[in-house]
């Protein structure tokens, strides 16, 4: 099964090569707090809600895995209720957003869900 | 948050806690007990708790790394169920997805054995190499990890144009760094030492063990899921099974780096082969119900033969999910190959079926001589094995040859 | 079909029933009794890939259902064996000497659904902790959980 008698002696003789080239190349890492990388196109980040389309038909809260959306009163909407949000629940599935009617829901690019405060993550109608 | 006992399958997979216990004389160990269950997370009662779809990105959280596995398992198993008519694009966008998974999760776990047997220069190289493809996965699903692009009657993303001619580079650049790992591997002597000849399971005893995976067809075992009982398109994608005669550590690295060569094959067929257009999705919604029907799905992910049983009573929701992981049937042949070894072999044996980087956390050693018993932790049993391979590797050498 | 004439044949009485599903999936409903010389005609013909062993409750018995394999290149065949066993006595006859890969999948069994496998040694739960109470089987049916919230 092992070829090649003669480089086997030849210890680190295939992996040094490529180490010392990679010793002049740019690292692939990126600083990430001081650079940020911009999500692609399509990525499903923290939902963001438009209570000005929302009819309050409550599809989001059913079809939601994790409970993170509950409906609660609300006079914005035609139906006098509206979804509310806690994003820390979320898995970001995007049942919410295929379901809804209106598209009163959709996903932005925004990938920093790290907050001080679980109250941060909560959207309010 | 109530939800009080956990019930339900494991995940003996990543990140996930096994405990051992190893008999050993002198170094040598005699006999071995895996102790599993520590992360039992009660997913399998919890499906029978959620809806037909709800349950489509719970049972994605069993594994992260082949998260799109499970839940194209289940959806195909579902499908069956809803007697849906799966539109063709949409099992060639499942089947890319599986096989860009396969890649990255073998470029993941090549990693992981060169961490284990302290060769952290390739673990970095295929860590790296590895962001390509997760890169592609995130521009077609949206996601890095948990793709959900699966859904029951078809995918829930069409690809476009872009994607796939992303994809063919990306399974050009993974199958030229495949090749490059086989040559390093074959040639490299720290590997070969760590290796060679350690963790051996013989032809008859993984198939006596009911292995599955690379682990069996490193074992010359042909036997392959995909090949054998076709899915979705993969009774027409032309492909070879890989498999070695070799039965040990080092021929389950080289099976599946060969794999990945054979998956970014397959991936390139499916680029050409993609149909242009058509429907993605059969019409199911969150609000249909399936008739009263039983159901048996299996996947090869990349660990190996993946089934699922599911039992519908007509409702919403299904009345039995039944998983069964490719590791849970691979942890009886663990304790088979490390028989007869070393301690100092363990991490790579174990590392060898593709379980999770700290299956290991805690492994208990019992001198059968003087009935001493101590606890290592993971990190402390690899610079264990690496000290004890530096004292020792000379006569080794000489021994296996 | 081959297969089926094939396993009617060799399985004779063995066998109460055999059914072929619309995915093509065949079903061989067996006694408790004959489960063992029915597993083993079977592994003599070829099926030798246990998958797993599932194990449900309908809430008047407990299924086991056997999946098997027999692996032959393109024509690979799959079936799936049945056995009922009573719910409250629950007890089934361990098939270790068969295939030995059941010694994980009838621990699991036991371990949610309290079927006692007569003949296996060391049957401990393999998920749940040790210390939980032994007639503690999350999977059957009356076993509720209050998950929704």
């Amino acid at each position: 099964m092992v070829e090649g008698g003669e480089e086997i002696d030849m210890p680190w003789g295939i992996v040094l090569k490529e180490a010392l080239r990679n010793l002049f190349k740019k690292p692939v890492t990126i600083n990430y707090p001081v650079v940020n990388v911009e999500a692609p196109e399509g990525f499903r980040g923290l939902l963001s809600f438009n209570i000005s389309k929302c009819l309050g038909c409550g599809n989001c809260a059913r079809v939601c895995p994790t409970n993170t959306i509950t409906m609660v009163p609300s006079d914005k909407t035609r139906l006098k209720r509206a979804p509310r949000f806690e994003l820390a629940k979320c898995v970001f599935c995007g049942s919410c957003v295929e379901v809804c009617p209106t598209k009163a829901i959709s996903f932005t690019r925004n990938y920093h869900t790290a907050v001080l405060k679980k109250d941060e993550l909560v959207i309010n109608p | 948050m109530s939800v009080k006992i956990p019930i339900g399958p494991i995940h003996p997979m990543l990140k996930e806690p096994i405990n051992f216990t190893f008999y050993v004389e002198g170094e040598t160990i005699v006999d071995a007990e895996p102790n599993i269950g520590f992360v039992h997370r009660g997913i399998e009662k919890l499906t029978e708790n959620k809806t037909w779809f709800q349950n489509l990105y719970l049972l994605e959280k069993v594994c992260g790394i082949c998260s799109s596995s499970h839940q194209g398992c289940y959806a195909q198993g579902a499908e069956m169920i809803f007697e849906a008519n799966v539109p063709e694009k949409a099992l060639y966008i499942r089947t890319l997805m599986w096989e860009l998974e396969r890649l990255h999760s073998h470029l993941l776990w090549l990693g992981v054995i060169m961490h284990e047997i302290g060769f952290d220069t390739l673990f970095m190289y295929t860590w790296r190499d590895r962001e390509a493809v997760m890169d592609l996965v995130e521009m077609i699903s949206g996601r890095r990890v948990g793709y959900s692009i699966n859904t029951i009657g078809g995918v829930r993303r069409d690809i476009d144009y872009r994607m796939l001619s992303k994809a063919l580079d990306v399974a050009n650049f993974i199958a030229s760094r495949a090749e490059f790992y086989e040559r390093v591997v074959l040639r490299e002597r720290t590997i070969l030492d760590r290796t060679d000849g350690v963790g051996v399971l013989s032809k008859v005893d993984a198939i006596r063990l009911n292995t599955v995976g690379p682990t069996a067809r490193a074992s010359g075992v042909k036997r392959d899921i995909r090949y054998n009982l076709p899915y979705a398109i993969y009774d027409e994608t032309p492909f070879d099974i890989v498999t070695d005669d070799g039965c040990d550590v080092l021929s389950r690295i080289i099976v599946r780096i060969r794999e990945m060569i054979v998956s970014a094959e397959i991936i390139k067929w499916i680029v050409f082969n993609m149909p242009k257009n058509g429907p993605i999705a059969a019409k199911i919604t969150h609000f249909t119900k399936p008739p009263e029907n039983e159901a048996i799905s299996r996947v090869e992910a990349p660990r190996g033969e993946l089934f699922y049983y599911i039992k519908s009573n007509g409702s919403l929701k299904p009345e039995r999910v039944k998983i069964r992981t490719p590791t849970l049937a691979n942890i009886v042949s663990v304790i088979h190959m490390v028989k007869g070894h070393y301690i100092a072999d363990i991490p790579p044996i174990v590392a060898g079926i593709d379980p999770c980087m700290s299956c290991m956390d805690r492994v208990a050693i019992i001198d059968v001589r003087n009935d001493k018993k101590s606890l290592f932790n993971h990190d402390q049993l690899v610079r264990y094995a690496i000290k004890w391979y530096k004292k020792n590797y000379r006569w080794l050498r000489e021994e296996r040859r | 079909m081959s297969l089926m004439d094939e396993l009617r044949a060799r399985l004779g009485d063995l066998a109460r029933e055999i059914n072929v599903d619309k995915n093509n999936k065949v079903w061989i409903i067996v006694d408790l009794d004959k489960l063992k010389n029915a597993l083993s005609l079977l592994r003599e013909d070829g099926f030798d890939h246990l998958s797993t062993i599932t194990g449900y409750d309908d809430g008047e018995k407990i299924h086991l259902i056997y999946h098997l394999i027999r692996f032959n290149d393109r024509n690979s065949e799959d079936v799936n064996v049945i056995t009922f066993t009573d719910r409250d006595k629950s007890i089934a006859p361990s098939i270790l000497d068969i295939y030995p890969s059941a010694l994980v999948y009838e621990r699991e069994v036991f371990d949610l659904l309290g079927v006692r496998f007569e003949g296996h040694k060391g049957l401990k739960r393999l998920l749940l902790p040790e210390d939980v109470p032994e007639d503690f089987h999350p999977l059957r049916k009356d076993f509720k959980i209050n998950a929704e919230r």
